[in-house]
């Protein structure tokens, strides 16, 4: 059984049969920030002119990822700029030349099916696949660490309220997601894939049955509307009844996201670097919620212009989703891989919150079995918190979402993760 | 253009502690009225006698806490002077539940332990005559609504009282427990046992709470009952917390 809850669903509101390709930006931000990694030396300077899809930076950590030009034009300065953190890290601003000028062009393959499992790792690692779910884990960091895969699930659950631009991809790229798997299942020699879907995404998947036919191995399942059976975690152990202790590798089991399966899509096709993705603009202050297609480092003010501005003054930018996400406190954050949706909240008056009336919702919700009001109370205690694993949290949110007394719980967890990391280091 | 910066989740669920407050309370208005109807104003008597000493309590304690005093913060204390007023013998003095209920509530404030099952079971020592002449029908489809209603509404730890009731239900099948005893055991079950602030919160834990008290409320009298609610609330809280710690290794 999944633990969870059903959220408040509000994905109508940026659900459209097709999605809009937002015209160029004058200027391109692109952070020198890969995964986990905000310290990315890059040698180009001032004034150096950039193709699109050229190698800006590489990070010299053990995920060896890029940072890759979404445009081409002329370097016009290298400065700390705000990131989608909220922190300031060094970025190189791009004037665009409209030109999209590339450096070595490669026409599009007919069959994608041929390759072995080392050139698609190479062709990952070269054109900077990383994950699509947020994360921007390095996808051939993923498919390279030599373990055997024996079951493949794509991810297309879409946990967060407001977010659609999986279902976008769904709904507009079947046969082009039904062609990355096979090809995936071929090199990789992975005998089954699952396509996990909420029963919320019916709508968008009769197209995809229609191509389903010529695919035997793959099969789509649906998943209960419960919030976060999109967890790695979760949806392994669900679909394939199993229990997976930390990583669903530890069963042979790969999850991609749907988004990233049209990435590598791209990637095997056309053989060249990511430079972009469809995301999610959606939020009561938004005039037209949509999804449309971005490329990197382009500025959300820049998006918001485009597609029709803004209801109020007073507002939230969210990044990420509400569940997950984080807030941030410029219009003027790039988009990069690990955004999957901007939600614009009018800023309303925050809940009054409460003393904790015991009622133990927050326990029996947490997917990871983790006893929120219990890490509350002994936050101070080091020795009792070791207890209780509050490092274990993954960050869902639900516990804050569900307090009746409208306690933020999740913070107080990860005060507790830092009590408890402290204390190991010493 | 002003844009602001807030911890997340940025959205929050519909449950909040006055639609969990307001539902408890309009389940033990009705169950009250009904016993207003059946008994007379006496009742209110009973309330006001439960109310006034435990309001006296929260005051105080809020005024050395320092803490805002308005009236929407001592609806718990309306609650709890309701389920009190629902259980309390008929031809029990006013000075005696005024003091018993002062001294309660002060021990129940300092140790957070179930203040009702405590204050009932001194009473109890004063005076064990229960009246559970009731129609039961009457009162058993009112228990049987608010229990529905609270679980819909998700104002009640439900596991508890579920698996509490089925042990009643079971030994009523078996003719051990007499239909009246049944209903008056049932509001026992719906009001006291799952009472938030001193119970488990943890799933198995809270079944396995109802099941005992089921089996202690079947084989005892309801001294021995209310005993056992103050008693075992406490000692669950230990085992809930290991569990907590049992659970979330995995």
């Amino acid at each position: 059984m999944i633990r969870g809850t059903k959220l408040i669903n509000n994905k109508n509101m940026s659900i459209k049969k097709t999605f809009k390709k937002i015209v160029d930006a004058d200027y391109i931000y692109i952070p020198l920030v890969t995964y986990k990694n905000k310290n990315i030396y890059c040698d180009l300077k001032i004034g150096d002119y950039v193709y699109k899809g050229q190698v800006l930076a590489k990070s010299d950590d053990m995920y060896n990822c890029k940072v890759i030009s979404s445009v081409s034009g002329t370097i016009k300065d290298i400065k700390p700029w705000i990131y989608i953190d909220n922190t300031m890290v060094n970025t190189i601003i791009i004037e665009n030349d409209f030109l999209n000028k590339e450096k070595f062009k490669k026409g599009a393959k007919k069959n994608i099916s041929k390759y072995t499992s080392s050139e698609i790792i190479k062709l990952m690692k070269d054109n900077g696949v990383v994950g699509m779910s947020g994360s921007a884990y390095p996808t051939h960091f993923k498919y390279g660490m030599d373990l055997k895969i024996n079951k493949l699930i794509v991810n297309a659950v879409e946990d967060e309220v407001y977010i659609t631009s999986d279902f976008t991809n769904l709904n507009d790229k079947p046969s082009e997601i039904l062609e990355a798997i096979d090809a995936l299942m071929q090199a990789f020699k992975i005998g089954e894939c699952v396509i996990a879907i909420k029963d919320f995404n019916e709508i968008g998947i009769k197209d995809f049955i229609n191509y389903m036919g010529t695919y035997p191995n793959i099969k789509i399942k649906k998943v209960p509307d419960k919030y976060p059976v999109g967890y790695e975690k979760n949806l392994a152990s669900y679909i394939y009844d199993v229990k997976i202790k930390k990583n669903p590798m530890e069963r042979s089991i790969m999850v991609n996201n749907i988004s990233t399966i049209y990435e590598i899509y791209r990637v095997l096709k056309y053989e060249r670097p990511i430079t972009g993705r469809i995301i999610t603009i959606s939020g009561n202050a938004v005039k037209n919620p949509q999804n449309i297609y971005v490329k990197f480092g382009t500025l959300l003010s820049d998006i918001i212009k485009n597609i029709g501005g803004l209801k109020y003054k007073d507002i939230v930018i969210i990044v990420n989703g509400p569940m997950m996400g984080n807030s941030v406190s410029s219009m003027d954050i790039p988009i990069t891989a690990s955004v999957i949706g901007i939600t614009i909240q009018k800023n309303y008056k925050d809940e009054k919150t409460h003393d904790c009336i015991n009622c133990g919702k927050c326990v029996n919700v947490c997917p990871v079995r983790l006893a929120p009001t219990y890490i509350k109370k002994y936050k101070n205690h080091k020795n009792i918190l070791k207890l209780l694993n509050p490092n274990k949290c993954i960050r869902c949110g639900l516990c804050s979402y569900i307090c009746p007394s409208k306690i933020d719980l999740r913070r107080d967890v990860i005060d507790a993760c830092e009590v408890v990391k402290n204390e190991d280091k010493y | 253009m002003k844009i602001s910066t807030k911890n997340g989740p940025f959205v929050k669920s519909n449950i909040t502690k006055k639609k969990i407050e307001i539902t408890i309370l309009i389940c033990l208005i009705v169950m009250n009225l009904y016993k207003i109807y059946l008994d007379g104003f006496i009742i209110l008597f009973h309330l006001v006698s439960v109310f006034v000493p435990l309001f006296i309590i929260n005051v105080i304690y809020d005024c050395y806490k320092k803490r805002k005093i308005t009236l929407l913060n001592y609806i718990d204390v309306i609650i709890v002077s309701l389920i009190t007023t629902l259980l309390i013998p008929l031809n029990t003095s006013y000075i005696l539940i005024l003091g018993l209920t002062f001294l309660t509530g002060i021990i129940g404030k300092l140790f957070k332990l179930n203040e009702i099952s405590l204050n009932l079971s001194l009473i109890l020592i004063f005076n064990n005559y229960i009246n559970t002449d009731y129609n039961i029908y009457i009162f058993g489809l009112l228990l049987i609504l608010s229990l529905i209603y609270l679980i819909k509404n998700r104002a009640i730890k439900f596991r508890i009282s579920i698996s509490y009731i089925l042990i009643l239900i079971i030994f009523f099948l078996i003719k051990k427990l007499a239909i009246n005893e049944l209903i008056m055991l049932l509001l026992i079950g719906v009001y006291v046992i799952p009472y938030f602030k001193s119970s488990p919160n943890t799933s198995t834990i809270q079944y396995f709470y109802g099941f005992i008290l089921g089996i202690i409320s079947v084989l005892s009298n309801y001294h021995i009952t209310y005993i056992a609610i103050t008693i075992l609330s406490i000692i669950f809280i230990y085992i809930d917390f290991y569990n907590a710690k049992i659970l979330s290794k995995y």
